[in-house]
Parts: C-alpha cells; sequence; structure tokens
C-alpha cells in the first residue's frame, strides 16, 4: 500500500508535490476516474508531511478508511464495519457457542462492532477457555482487518481494498511504477475494481468453505503421502483436487453477479451466514410458486434473460415444473439438495493446540493449509536438527501479535459423495458437520485439555457445484447416509457419517417420519422409473 | 561248581552295571543333547516334535556339538537355521519335499508381483513372465526392477530374518517367517503349525490390505487422529502409518477365525511347481466349507499327521472331512452328524459353519457367474493413484543385494476410499470386487532435484477378495451406482434410442492433471476398459454385462425379493415394461 499512497500523490496532485512522488513513483496511473485526487489526499494524513514520506500505503485499512474514504462513502463504510466480512460474527458465536463458552446469540466480533472477542487465558483448560485462542489463531485470518497470509493465492489487502483491488495470487505488484515494480504482497494493479473478480473471493473463501468448490477444488488430504508433484502448484496453502466445476462458473458468472451489495451490508444482528444471503436460486430460475425477480432477470421475448457484469447475455433455464424431480413431492427441498454434485465433508475434526516443541511428531503433517505455518515448521525443524531450539510460535490475527504455540488440526476422513440432509426453514438442505475435539499440551508437555468433544453440529449450507442435471435420486432416496441414519453399525469411526443436530431453530435433523419415507421403496420406486426411463 | 555261582552272580552283577553304565552314557548323549547346552543351559523345546532332548541344538543350528571350546563349538552355526539359503541342510534333513514347496512357492519367487510390476510398467509384453525373485538378477536392469528392489523386496521368505528395522526386521527367515513365535524374548522361539494371523498379517497388511481388512482395519488418510493424550492416535501401522476402524470380516468379527482357519498347507506352501499368480496357487474358496463335499479320512495320511502337530484339532481315522477346491482335505472341517463343525487350529473351538442356504438369492440364474464376494463383501480399500516418485540425489536399501544404491522412491498417492467397491471380472470369469491397484503416475528427479520426468505409466485395477464378507449388498447397490458399475462417481444416464450410455465424471482429470481418466472411472461408455489389469483374463465389465446389470436397475428398487416373478424371464418383463412404458408399474401419479 506504501506504492499506493505513493502512486496516487504522484499522478494526481498539485504540480509541485506530483512531482515529488512522481519523482520516485514514475508511470503510476490514476486509481480510476472517479477517484481523481491528488496522491495527498488520499494517502496522506491531514496532520503529516508526504515529503518526509508519512504515507499511508493503504488508505482503506479500517484504521484510516473513515479519514480518507469516508469522505464520500461514510454510509457504506458504517455498513461494511457491521457486515459478516468484518465481524466474522458467525464464525465467532457458533464455535464458542459449540465449545460452551456462550449462548447462541451474536455477542463477539473480530472488529469492535460487537464486543470485541476476549483473550484466552494463559493457561487455558478447558474447550470453552481456549475457544478464543483457537479462533484468534486458527480461523479469523480472514476478515477484512488483517492482510492475508503470506502464501500464493492468499495475498489480499485490509479494508476496501481487500475486495475492491485486484490481488495476483502471487501478490506481485505488475503496475506501472517503477519504484514498486515487482515487489511482492501489494495488489496488482493501482486500481479500484467495481466488481471484485473470483480471484479476490476466492483469497478467503478457499479450501472447505464455499467459494473453492465453485471452481471445483477439493484440498488434498494433509499428510507427506498426498504431495505429489504431479499435479497443480500448491493454492492456498495446500494441493486441490479438480472436480466438476459449478454449471455457473463454466458459463463464466462470477461470484458477484449473484452476490450482490448485500454482502457489504449490516448484519450486525445476524451470526448464520445463510440469512446473509441476499439472493436465492428462485430469483433467476423462478420455483413452485415463484417467478424470477426483475431485479435480476429481463424478459425479452418471452425468454428470461441476464445480463452478467461482465456483459454477457444468458438465456435462463427456467423452473419446470412437468419434469419428474420438480413435482410437488419435492415442494419442500432446496434447489442445492439436489442440482449440486457434490459437497464438502468433513468427518471428525481434531484441533492441537501444541505449545511443545516437537517438531517431529507433525513432521508428515506441516502442510495443513496454512503456508506461513509450513513454513515454521519446517524450518523449525531443521534448526532443531541441527541443535538450534525454536520455541512454537504463531500469530494472534486479532492482535497482531505471535503468541507462544501452535494449532494444528487433522480429520479422521473427509468426502465429497456423501450428502448428509438436514432441514431448513422446513426445506431439506445438505448439511456439513463440524465434530471438534479439542488438544492442549502446554510448553511442559503437560496435557491440560485431552481431546475433548466440544457440541457437534451439522449446518445447512449451500454447495456452489450446481449442475444443470441434479444427482442421481439415489444420493438421497435409500441412502441411509443421506437420511442421516449412518452407513455402517459397525466401525467406531463410521458412527461419525451420524450427524448432530444443526444449530438455529428454524433448522433441525430430519424426523424419524422423514426419514421413513426417504428410505421408502414403493413410493419412490414409481417415479424413479418415469425419472429414469424419461416415459 | 561252588564258586560257579558267586562268577555268575558277579558276572551278571557286573553286567548289570556295564550295561548301567552304558545306559547311562547313552542316555546322557540322548538326553543332554549335545555340548551346546553347557552353555545355552536355559533354552526350552522348540516344539512338541522338535524337542531338543531328541534333536539337541545342532541338528538345527549345525555347528560341532561334541567339543567344549566355544570357538571351535560355534563354527559354522547358524543362527537362522530355516533360512531358505541354508534350510537344505538344517529342516531339509527332515522336511525335503517342504522345502522344495516352499521354494517354488509365490512367497519365495514373488513371482506375481514381479511379472505383474514388469507388465503394468511396460517392461513385459505379457502378465505371465516366468520371472522370480532368484532369476531377477539374470534381467536387464530396468526402472521397474529398481522400484521392486527397494520398495517391494523385503517381503519374501527368502529375506533374512533381522534385516531391516521394526517390522521389516521380523520377515523372512524361511520356515520360520510363518511358523515361528517369539512369545518371550528372553527365551528361545517356539516353532508351531497354529501359526497366529500376526505372523501373516507383518507383510500382507499393504497393496490390497488383505491383512488389515479382515480384522476390520482401514489404512488411513494419515492425519494420525484421534489425537491421544496429547500425541497422534495409538492406532499405527508400520511405515508411519495409521488405520481406523470398519466393519470387520463375520469369520473374524462372529467367528474369531485365523487365516489359517481357511489358507490350507498347499495353498500357502505351493504344489512344488512355480505358479504366475496367486489365484494358480490358492485353493481354498468359499464354497470349500459353505456347500461342503466330504471325503473319508484315511489311515496315516497328511489330515492326521496335520492334526496331530496341531494338537487342538481333534480328527480320527475314518471321519469326514471337507475337501478344498484343488483336493487337499481340509483336516479342521468335518461333519459331525448333521452338521458342518469347522474347529478353530488355534485352540480347537468348534464353530458350526452356517451353510449356503439354496434359496432364490443363491440359485437364480442371472447370479450364476457372480463370485460369492461380488455381493458379500461389504467394503474395499481403494487406493487411487500411486505416485512413484524416484529421488536419483538420495540413496535407498536395495533388500535383494542388502546394499544401499544411488536413487530412494517414495510413494504418494491421490486420494482413498473404502465403500461401495467397483465391480468387474476376476482372472476366473466370475464377477467380483474390483479396486484401483496400481495406477501409476511416475516423476523422476536428477541428482540436483530438478524434475527430469513425468508421465503416466497406466492405470491399473485389480479384483480380490478384499476380505470383508458380511450380509449381502442390497440391489440397488451394485445396479444402480454407477461407481459399482465401474463408471465411477459421476452422472450415469441411458439412450434407449441409441443404447448407449452417457457418463460425466465427478472427478475433472485433466484440470487435476492427471491425465485423461477420472482414476475411478474403468469403463468408459463404449464399455471398453480404460485401465488395465495385471492378468489376461481379468477385466472391468464390458458393455453387454453393463446392459444386462443396467436394464433392472430402477425395477429392482420395489422388486427387491430374488423370487419376484419379474425375474423369472426379465427378458420379457423388460420388453412388457417399455412396452408399457412402465404404466404398470407407475401407476399414472400425475
Amino acid at each position: 500500500m506504501f506504492w499506493l499512497a505513493i502512486l496516487i500523490i504522484t499522478l494526481l496532485c498539485p504540480p509541485a508535490l506530483a512531482g515529488d512522488c512522481l519523482s520516485c513513483h514514475k508511470g503510476i496511473k490514476t486509481i480510476d476516474k472517479a477517484h481523481n485526487f491528488s496522491c495527498e489526499s488520499c494517502h496522506v494524513l491531514p496532520d503529516k508531511d508526504a515529503l518526509k514520506h508519512e504515507v499511508i500505503e493503504n488508505p482503506s485499512d479500517p484504521k484510516y478508511v473513515s479519514i480518507f474514504c469516508g469522505k464520500c462513502h461514510q454510509k457504506e463504510i458504517k455498513e461494511v464495519k457491521n457486515s459478516l466480512h468484518s465481524t466474522c460474527s458467525g464464525i465467532i458465536n457458533q464455535t464458542r457457542y459449540l465449545f460452551g463458552a456462550q449462548n447462541l446469540s451474536p455477542v463477539y466480533s473480530a472488529n469492535d462492532a460487537l464486543k470485541k472477542i476476549p483473550l484466552s487465558p494463559e493457561e487455558p483448560s478447558s474447550n470453552k477457555e481456549i475457544v478464543d485462542d483457537f479462533l484468534r489463531r486458527a480461523c479469523l485470518k480472514c476478515h477484512i482487518n488483517v492482510k492475508g497470509e503470506k502464501g500464493r493465492g492468499l495475498y489480499r489487502s485490509t479494508g476496501c481494498a481487500a475486495c475492491h483491488m485486484e490481488t495476483d495470487n502471487d501478490g506481485i505488484y505488475e503496475g506501472k511504477d517503477s519504484t514498486m515494480s515487482g515487489k511482492v504482497g501489494y495488489p496488482k494493479y493501482h486500481k479500484l475494481m467495481k466488481h471484485p473478480s473470483d480471484k479476490t473471493c476466492l483469497h478467503c473463501h478457499n479450501k472447505r468453505a464455499v467459494g473453492t468448490d465453485y471452481y471445483g477444488m477439493y484440498p488434498h488430504d494433509y499428510s507427506h503421502e498426498y504431495r505429489s508433484p504431479v499435479g497443480e502448484e500448491k493454492i492456498y496453502g495446500i494441493d486441490f483436487h479438480y472436480l466438476t466445476s459449478d454449471i455457473h462458473q463454466k458459463l463464466g458468472l462470477s461470484c458477484v453477479d449473484c452476490h450482490r451489495k448485500e454482502i457489504m451490508k449490516n448484519n450486525k444482528d445476524t451470526m448464520d451466514e445463510l440469512k446473509a444471503v441476499g439472493i436465492s436460486c428462485e430469483d433467476c430460475h423462478g420455483g413452485y410458486n415463484k417467478k424470477p425477480n426483475k431485479r435480476y432477470v429481463k424478459i425479452i421475448n418471452k425468454k428470461y434473460i441476464y445480463t452478467s457484469v461482465k456483459g454477457k447475455k444468458y438465456v435462463l433455464h427456467i423452473f419446470d415444473k412437468d419434469i419428474v424431480p420438480h413435482y410437488a413431492f419435492h415442494e419442500n427441498v432446496s434447489c442445492s439438495a439436489c442440482h449440486s454434485a457434490w459437497s464438502y465433508g468433513d468427518y471428525g475434526f481434531y484441533t492441537f493446540r501444541d505449545d511443545t516443541d516437537n517438531y517431529t511428531m507433525w513432521e508428515n503433517l506441516f502442510v495443513s493449509g496454512d503456508p506461513e505455518i509450513e513454513t515454521f515448521l519446517k524450518n523449525a525443524w531443521e534448526d532443531q536438527r541441527k541443535g538450534i531450539r525454536v520455541k512454537s510460535m504463531s500469530k494472534d490475527y486479532i492482535s497482531g501479535k505471535m503468541e507462544k504455540g501452535i494449532w494444528h488440526h487433522g480429520f479422521m476422513f473427509r468426502r465429497w459423495e456423501w450428502g448428509i440432509l438436514v432441514k431448513h426453514n422446513g426445506k431439506y438442505f445438505i448439511g456439513r458437520p463440524f465434530q471438534y475435539a479439542v488438544t492442549y499440551k502446554d510448553e511442559n508437555k503437560r496435557v491440560l485439555i485431552n481431546n475433548e468433544n466440544t457440541k457437534w453440529t451439522t449446518m445447512p449450507y449451500i454447495p456452489h457445484t450446481t449442475t444443470l442435471k441434479g444427482r442421481d435420486c439415489l444420493s438421497c432416496h435409500l441412502n441411509s447416509v443421506a437420511a442421516g441414519n449412518g452407513l455402517w453399525k459397525e466401525g467406531k469411526e463410521i458412527k461419525l457419517l451420524i450427524p448432530s443436530a444443526p444449530l438455529f431453530k428454524y433448522n433441525r435433523l430430519l424426523t424419524k417420519k422423514e426419514k421413513q419415507i426417504l428410505l421408502n421403496r414403493e413410493k419412490f420406486g414409481k417415479y424413479y422409473l418415469l425419472y429414469k426411463f424419461k416415459f | 561248581m561252588k564258586y560257579a555261582k558267586y562268577i555268575l552272580t558277579i558276572i551278571i552283577v557286573i553286567l548289570i552295571l556295564l550295561a548301567f553304565i552304558v545306559q547311562k552314557k547313552r542316555t546322557h548323549y540322548v538326553k543332554g543333547s549335545d555340548m551346546c547346552i553347557s552353555c545355552h543351559k536355559e533354552e526350552r523345546d522348540v516344539s512338541k516334535s522338535h524337542p531338543k532332548s531328541i534333536m539337541g541344538c545342532s541338528t538345527c543350528h549345525l555347528g560341532n556339538p561334541y567339543v567344549l571350546n566355544k570357538k571351535e563349538a560355534c563354527k559354522g552355526v547358524i543362527k537362522y537355521p530355516s533360512d531358505l539359503s541354508v534350510c537344505e541342510k538344517t529342516c531339509g534333513d527332515c522336511h525335503k519335499g517342504l522345502i522344495e514347496d516352499v521354494k517354488n512357492s509365490l512367497m519365495a519367487t514373488n513371482r506375481g508381483i514381479i511379472s505383474s510390476l514388469l507388465y503394468q510398467w511396460g517392461f513385459s509384453s505379457s502378465p505371465n513372465k516366468e520371472i522370480d525373485i532368484d532369476t531377477l538378477k539374470n534381467e536387464k536392469k530396468n526402472i521397474a526392477i529398481d522400484h521392486f528392489n527397494k520398495m517391494c523386496a523385503s517381503c519374501h521368505l527368502w529375506k533374512k530374518l533381522g534385516v531391516g528395522k521394526g517390522e521389516i526386521g521380523t520377515r523372512g527367515g524361511g520356515c520360520a517367517n510363518c511358523h515361528l513365535i517369539n512369545d518371550d524374548e528372553k527365551k528361545h522361539p517356539l516353532l508351531t503349525t497354529r501359526i497366529p494371523s500376526e505372523n501373516c498379517t507383518k507383510c500382507h497388511n499393504r497393496s490390497d490390505r488383505i491383512g488389515l481388512s479382515y480384522f476390520g482395519k482401514f489404512e488411513s488418510e494419515g492425519y494420525g487422529t484421534p489425537y491421544e493424550n496429547g500425541h497422534l492416535s495409538s492406532n499405527r501401522l508400520s511405515g508411519g502409518r495409521f488405520f481406523y476402524h470398519l466393519p470387520s470380516d463375520v469369520h473374524w468379527s462372529e467367528a474369531k477365525m485365523d487365516c489359517i482357519d481357511c489358507h490350507t498347507m498347499k495353498g500357502v506352501m505351493g504344489w512344488g511347481n512355480r505358479k504366475n499368480h496367486l489365484e494358480a496357487q490358492e485353493e481354498i474358496q468359499c464354497k470349500d466349507c459353505h456347500s461342503p463335499h466330504f471325503q473319508e479320512v484315511e489311515r496315516d495320511t497328511l489330515p492326521l499327521t496335520l492334526s496331530f502337530l496341531n494338537e487342538k484339532v481333534p480328527l480320527k481315522t475314518g471321519d469326514m472331512v471337507a475337501v478344498a477346491s484343488r483336493g487337499s482335505l481340509l483336516y479342521n472341517v468335518k461333519k459331525v452328524k448333521d452338521k458342518v463343525i469347522l474347529y478353530r487350529k488355534r485352540d480347537g473351538k468348534p464353530i458350526e459353519i452356517k451353510l449356503t442356504k439354496e434359496k432364490a438369492y443363491h440359485t437364480a440364474s442371472y447370479h450364476k457367474s457372480l463370485s460369492c464376494s461380488a455381493c458379500h463383501s461389504k467394503w474395499i480399500p481403494q487406493c487411487y493413484g500411486c505416485h512413484e516418485v524416484l529421488f536419483k540425489g538420495l540413496k535407498q536399501k536395495n533388500w535383494l543385494t542388502q546394499k544401499v544404491e544411488e536413487g530412494r522412491w517414495v510413494e504418494l498417492r491421490s486420494y482413498l476410499r473404502f465403500a461401495y467397491p467397483q465391480l468387474g471380472v476376476g482372472e476366473n470369469g466370475e464377477i467380483m470386487p474390483i479396486a484401483p491397484g496400481c495406477q501409476t503416475y511416475l516423476s523422476v528427479f536428477d541428482k540436483d532435484y530438478n524434475l527430469e520426468e513425468k508421465n503416466i505409466i497406466n492405470l491399473g485395477i485389480a479384483a480380490f477378495d478384499p476380505h470383508t464378507t458380511n450380509k449381502s449388498h442390497t440391489c440397488i447397490e451394485c445396479h444402480s451406482y454407477p461407481k459399482t458399475l465401474g463408471f465411477g462417481e459421476g452422472e450415469l444416464s441411458f439412450d434407449f434410442k441409441n443404447n448407449t450410455f452417457n457418463f460425466k465424471p465427478l472427478y475433472d482429470v485433466k484440470k487435476s492433471h492427471l491425465g485423461d481418466v477420472a482414476l475411478d472411472q474403468m469403463i468408459n461408455e463404449e464399455g471398453e476398459p480404460l485401465q488395465i489389469t495385471s492378468r489376461l483374463h481379468a477385466r472391468p465389465l464390458n458393455k453387454q454385462e453393463l446392459l444386462r446389470m443396467w436394464r433392472p436397475s430402477a425395477c429392482v428398487v420395489c422388486h427387491d425379493k430374488y423370487d419376484d416373478k419379474i425375474y423369472k424371464d426379465f427378458d420379457k418383463s423388460f420388453k412388457m415394461f417399455i412396452r408399457g412404458k412402465g404404466k404398470r408399474c407407475s401407476g399414472s401419479p400425475y
């Protein structure tokens, strides 16, 4: 952002000053037409001196945003500050609830929109005490108050620039400012984007959450056995399997085609991400009793047309109630329950805060999607083999300080082919398991928390792996995993496939009767024939 | 004559004394075996049939038993007498025939492994090349042989016992590999024919992982979870691997049967001539016990000897015992009155065998080409993508030469699965489970760690019985899941007009840079194989078989009984069904 400051200053300022900025930042371009200001007006605080190089790299950082961007965008800034992108209220409050630290209500946030997430005690001895440390160091790397990790695909600015400036996967500046050229950890160009690119969204929405699934990406397992030289270069800290991507992606639609301004909306009272989403499939494609929403779709010659942010026109497939799977018996099924080709399923989620300097234990598990931790572990392990002692440390992303210990995590098994059903507002959705167990070993190798389970849950979500046809009926019907009965009775770990109740009043598991219906042969069989043989 | 009586008495006394002395001397010789025990005092009998009182030490361990001087006595002593390189002089004294058999058996020759590897890696045109561990050195060196030497050759009977660390060190040593029990490290190990399953699983825990699956263990994704007391999971396997629990084989979960309760002497130790692959050597089949034929045990025959050596399984002349498919008598499977009893070899516990029921689900003509395992295998370990990486700049031990040589192999993978075994055709023509093995991606790094070569050698699959026998799958699990049919995960539909399948795999193999064929896709839409096996006849299903399986895929949802009338003449039923557009089935719901 350093360059940014200087660039802007140089280009658009009064000649004398501009001359000074530009003497170094040769070739920098105006950020865009709407922001045709002097460098100083964005990059220098009122009481500071540009000539002494007292510049703010990123004027849109939450610390400075009101001073600079706030001159025009006060309303948006206020909204964004209370949006989930800033508060992370969903992640924080749901996780704290699961760990037994609070009730299920939005109390804490990553910024000061709500109460700021507290610190864990020095020697936590229970799940509810350690949860804040876990969140601060393992989860909250992704909110717009902090910069991304240093690793391919993860470089990202803070504040408005987190979304509205493009940062390349390698984080290299490629603009024409000769001073900044080739520097790592900066946006690609000195340019604001009205519509954030998918790449920008994926800097955060990667690995096991909605985002990378839109591109068909499913992370490899962590052990060294999955680090093959065959395949794509690591991104977001890990290698990926590529599964079938979302049909909207294949057709060239981007994240912001569906997710519009509501992602910047004040959601202070919400801790359920599903509630914060402002669009549904029906808004474009219609549904049982719904017509496409005119906000998104235009009717031209009796055809429903969607125009993408890139300006391309699409003729929409409209919900057809005459095809078998769309018969009225599926009225209480969400579109995504069938039309998702696959989903994320992490069965067993074991977390381990290790304050000791025993790196050999993790020797095969250095890679876990966090490139900074990976590098630290590798170096520390190598140093220790040479006899240099290295204390284990990792970053608290809220305070920015390094704290003792490193959070490791692992799963029992992960599968993309199983979709477990849960009910959300009376409709069937695919659920995603969160089955935490916590271990904490302190510096003196005392195990203060020994693989303690938290509350477990299976949360409804919408996989972004849409296909035109949808999955086969048998992926839910007559399928005991989908119904929530698990796969087999025997096998200790296989029981992880039996879902735990989702959070929130409007979510629940399937009732006994609903399971029976799902596993009933006769009624299903009749329609299955029609569907399969297309009579 | 007066003295004659005394003289006679004296002579008799002297004779008795002499006899006593001689006797004593002889007993001393026999009992004390040889001089070895003057140092090795605490040694116990190795087994009932190998008592030290009769055999001494030197019968097996050689050396000079007649001297007390350590240097001379221990000259030529062999630590591991059953090592295949020396066993003719030791074990071979009594067990000459057996040693011949064992040396020609697959566990000694590794022919199956070597010829499959050479074939799949393109160094041999046939999977039945006659190449064994002892003839391998005559073969021209290539990358596949290098791989075998360093990665595979630690599992065979010629391997020296005690060479290598951990589990590897316990492998090999000829007869001892299987027959030795090391129950107490301070004492002489025991020899047994009641071979504990651990002796088998020290080798049979990789590749198709039968020795794990049978006991309900699944080699995990390697997370080392759940954490225990601040450490990684204690569910560990050799080589830094972990496992988790899946349903075990019913023979284990219900009857706690060991490997040797099914696997016969001949099936394991071979027939004297060299076989190409395991199915040529293995003789036990499900039906041998579950629909058995019996034969009377005659006097002085092998079954009686085996029962005598086993000590737990009761058997006498005239008993009726089951016959294995290649003719061996199963001395532990006996007809007792109306029942068929298996005596567990470990402890002789009688277990009643459930016989195959002559019910529609077993007699249905349309299922006559199925092996038992096609329906009864609950799961199968599926290791997708075998990434073989050779680092020329590192070194690794060649297990055949025992020398550390240039070039180190690392084996990596794409992903693991256990559920929903896929089906294919086994070497004997039966439909059976089929799983990846081995889908080889080769990467070679030169001495400066630059990627020198990167290519796909081939995608291989193998049909085998996974040893996860349980209640049968439901009809839909085989007939209606595209994965089971061999297509893999994805969208499968059928075009009745053109009689063609249409399949879109879920795995985007091109984007994943893994070639052109999704790892779980064994066939294309035409039913042509996309992956090869290491046998001449084993293969995935062909189009005709696919069609036959696919047609009832929707019917089986409701008509899930084998004796349902629609299956009496399914061709006819199906034609009627198509002609009537399924109306009789579906009614007219809308």
